[in-house]
């Protein structure tokens, strides 16, 4: 019997002009983040410094640009793989207004300094909440539509939707798991290692299921249609869905080459890492070979440009990642820009194109017109071609020479470049090369807006689209039994959502509880201790600024870090941090072992006003910290929070907390106070002067000549 | 809650054979997964190959025409 119905391209256009604002609005917070980087004065206020900047604009254009394009690709093909509408309006809308107001939340909250500071995890505790709430609501509908589909069989597309909504809400339960201070500050359930490890287990597959398998899901669905052909092979494209997810999941650690992990985790990612090259060119081969027979038509039709352009940055992205995972390619390119080059071929290149390619697709057919310019959609592809090409090359340059520089020793054993700031104005060419990519980039994301624009006026918006299909039978059993079991799953999504989960979370489980189980996978030291209540909350202004976007806390076991910062980082260091402050990226220099290199003076006048206090310097100025106090009335609360996450303060203690801060604070005004500076001992720059010198002094090993004053 | 878990996981005699366990039985679910996809003839997966292109007939492949 032949049932009709109709399909709703209204929450599709929605999430479209969701994703082509917010994507505009992130490109723009990353352009200035960028620019910032070659003219300090960039940084205005307190709410848009550089360690402000970054996560809004990481958060926006990852979960807001591809988030939004997520869901208008889903909402769009999913109920036309499955010959029916989606499930439930109500929940449809709900989950568009939810993670809109979740985006503007985060927009509001990054710049105010309401971090976790956990990269790509930034947003704080009721934003994650509602972000879980918003995720399940998607699921439900994802699922109440699976369940009442025309079609018997899921289409590969279908698998990683669900391999991704699964996926991401497991990363996202686990990682944002933490104790809530105030309505705004929490502290991480997990502490030093182990939160590195979490977080990275989650920032991997943040990647891979957010950026990656849902987008494949797309690609899976858009290449086909575009190209008007099926997928180049259709057993290529299973035996990428399950290599890709049982692989990717175990991947994360190759964040932590060199740092304390222990090495057997290490391995680990780098092994997984390498295997992952096998399913990543496999998915990037079927797409590409999927247009076999129709390359001439990749001259005419722009979609199928931005996709073989979209193709060839995953596929070499996929190739770069498994060699960054490799400890000899690691040791040059981590904390350098290699790695932001490396993302933004992803970014830029696999989810920007690919999401452009969609638009050009969708629009004209949505609002059942032709693209109002066919020039200025060529012009987009080409200019943002030139945008990416700009905008990675440079920094390529700039990772190879910031490593090289920082690794270059004298014939006597000296580092060449001792002062940090020579590799920091080496790559200043770099900087504004890699902003004219950006603004490239941009431009053909302007015209892109006004020629949807402009298609979007000529057209006539189709909100409805009438479709009819035969009503699902009910297959008789023997039918079931006698194919193969394969065929078997593909028609049981809940099946395939449970064994997806089981794949994924075995994955997850082994990468982690034996470094959360195993005592001598984290050596205790003794010299270590918590925190003083003044360089905790030293520490939380440090996490709130965001300093970790430029400042690493991980000193790797190389004669070249430790001849510049000090003793390599152990494990047993970090006990006590809630959330680690590793970092991933040295704008500037290491901080694991500063406490003590720089007397407490030098540390206020560079505070201040860095480029003037060292000359050359891009670090933002911190004025607000002379003005604004210490917030005294949760302190006797975050140590209660500390005891409970099992940092041995006593409870008598917390009530004193306060009191005890004020010595501390009272000693280092003092002391700065014998050098000519007056200033309030409840100022927050005490606090963060007390953070920074505590860094790394647990187990510091004393200069042999006892001389404290390091050049900077 | 972490250490919750963590304390009744340690009680669990042999634990640490456990992650072993659970790679075998899921890198033979791969194998038997190739296997099968290896074997399979290419006609039975066409239907499915085709699901995306049947959803709306008689449209034009390529929007992306010269205004007119």
């Amino acid at each position: 019997m032949i049932e009709r119905f109709a399909y709703d391209n209204r929450p599709v256009r929605a999430f479209l002009w969701a994703t082509i604002f917010w994507g505009t609005v992130g490109m723009l917070v990353g352009l200035w983040a960028a620019l910032q980087l070659v003219l300090p004065q960039l940084n205005l206020w307190e709410w848009f410094t550089f360690g402000r900047l970054r996560p809004l604009h990481t958060n926006s254009v990852v979960f807001a640009f591809v988030g939004n394009g997520i869901f208008a690709g889903v909402y769009y093909s999913l109920p036309r793989l499955l010959k029916t509408q989606m499930w439930s309006r109500t929940l449809t809308l709900l989950q568009f207004w939810s993670w809109q107001a979740i985006i503007v939340s985060a927009a509001i909250t990054l710049p105010l300094g309401i971090t976790a500071s956990k990269e790509y995890a930034e947003l704080e505790w009721p934003i994650d909440i509602a972000i879980t709430i918003s995720w399940v609501l998607f699921g439900i509908n994802m699922f109440g539509t699976i369940l009442k589909r025309r079609e018997k069989h899921l289409y590969v597309a279908i698998w990683f939707y669900i391999a991704t909504w699964v996926t991401v809400a497991m990363l996202h339960i686990v990682n944002s798991y933490a104790i809530p201070v105030t309505l705004w500050k929490s502290y991480s359930g997990y502490a030093g290692v182990q939160d590195a490890l979490v977080q990275w287990w989650y920032g991997h597959n943040a990647v891979a299921f957010f950026l990656t398998t849902p987008y494949l899901g797309l690609m899976y669905y858009f290449v086909p249609k575009a190209a008007n052909r099926p997928v180049y092979s259709y057993k290529l494209s299973i035996i990428h869905f399950w290599a890709l997810i049982f692989i990717y999941i175990w991947a994360g650690p190759h964040h932590l080459l060199y740092s304390s992990l222990p090495e057997w985790a290490q391995s680990l990612g780098t092994v997984f890492s390498i295997m992952l090259i096998a399913p990543s060119w496999g998915g990037m081969l079927n797409g590409l070979l999927t247009l076999r027979g129709a390359w001439d038509r990749v001259r005419e039709d722009v979609v199928l440009k931005f996709f073989v352009v979209a193709l060839t940055a995953y596929g070499m992205a996929t190739l770069e990642g498994p060699l960054l995972s490799i400890k000899a390619f690691n040791a040059i390119s981590h904390f350098t820009d290699w790695t932001i080059a490396h993302v933004h071929v992803g970014a830029l290149g696999w989810n920007g194109f690919l999401t452009f390619g969609m638009i050009y697709f969708l629009v004209p057919r949505l609002f059942r017109t032709k693209m109002w310019s066919r020039k200025l959609a060529n012009g987009h592809f080409w200019i943002g071609t030139l945008g990416i090409i700009f905008y990675t090359i440079p920094l390529y340059f700039a990772g190879f020479t910031q490593s090289l520089m920082w690794k270059q020793f004298t014939p006597d054993g000296y580092l060449v470049y001792s002062n940090f700031l020579d590799t920091v104005l080496q790559i200043n060419y770099a900087y504004w090369l890699r902003s004219l990519g950006g603004t490239l980039y941009l431009i053909g994301t302007f015209m892109m807006v006004y020629n949807v624009y402009r298609t979007a006026k000529q057209g006539s918006f189709l909100a409805s689209e009438p479709a009819e299909a035969p009503a699902m039978e009910k297959e008789s059993r023997e039918v079931s039994v006698s194919g193969h079991w394969h065929r078997w799953i593909e028609k049981r999504p809940m099946q395939m959502l449970f064994f997806s989960l089981i794949a994924v979370a075995i994955g997850g489980m082994v990468e982690m509880i034996p470094t959360f189980l195993i005592q001598s996978n984290v050596p205790t030291i003794t010299s270590v201790k918590p925190y003083t209540p003044l360089e905790l909350q030293g520490r939380d202004i440090y996490v709130a600024e965001g300093c970790y976007n430029c400042h690493s806390q991980m000193i790797r076991p190389f004669r070249s870090e430790t001849e510049r910062y000090g003793e390599y980082s152990k494990a047993g260091e970090f006990i006590y941090d809630r959330p680690f402050q590793w970092g991933s990226k040295r704008t500037g220099p290491d901080l694991a072992r500063v406490g003590g290199k720089y007397q407490d003076s030098w540390h206020f006048y560079h505070m201040l006003d860095p480029g003037k206090f060292v000359k050359g310097s891009m670090m933002p100025p911190y004025p607000h910290m002379f003005e604004k106090q210490i917030d005294l009335k949760n302190t006797e609360r975050k140590i209660d929070v500390m005891r409970k996450l099992g940092v041995p303060y006593t409870a008598e203690f917390a009530r004193t907390a306060n009191d005890s801060l004020m010595v501390q604070a009272q000693g280092i005004a003092d002391n700065l106070a014998k050098g000519g500076i007056e200033i309030d001992a409840d100022k927050q720059i005490i606090a963060m002067i007390a953070y920074l010198q505590r860094l790394g002094t647990d187990i510091k090993v004393k200069p042999l000549n006892g001389d404290t004053q390091v050049k900077p | 809650m972490l250490k919750y878990i963590a304390n009744h996981l340690n009680s669990i005699n042999g634990i640490a054979l456990w992650p072993t366990i659970s790679f075998v039985f899921f890198f033979a679910f791969f194998l038997v997964m190739v296997w099968w996809v290896l074997t399979t003839p290419k006609k039975d997966l066409e239907h499915i190959a085709h699901v995306p292109l049947n959803d709306e007939e008689g449209q034009p492949i390529n929007t992306l025409k010269d205004r007119s």
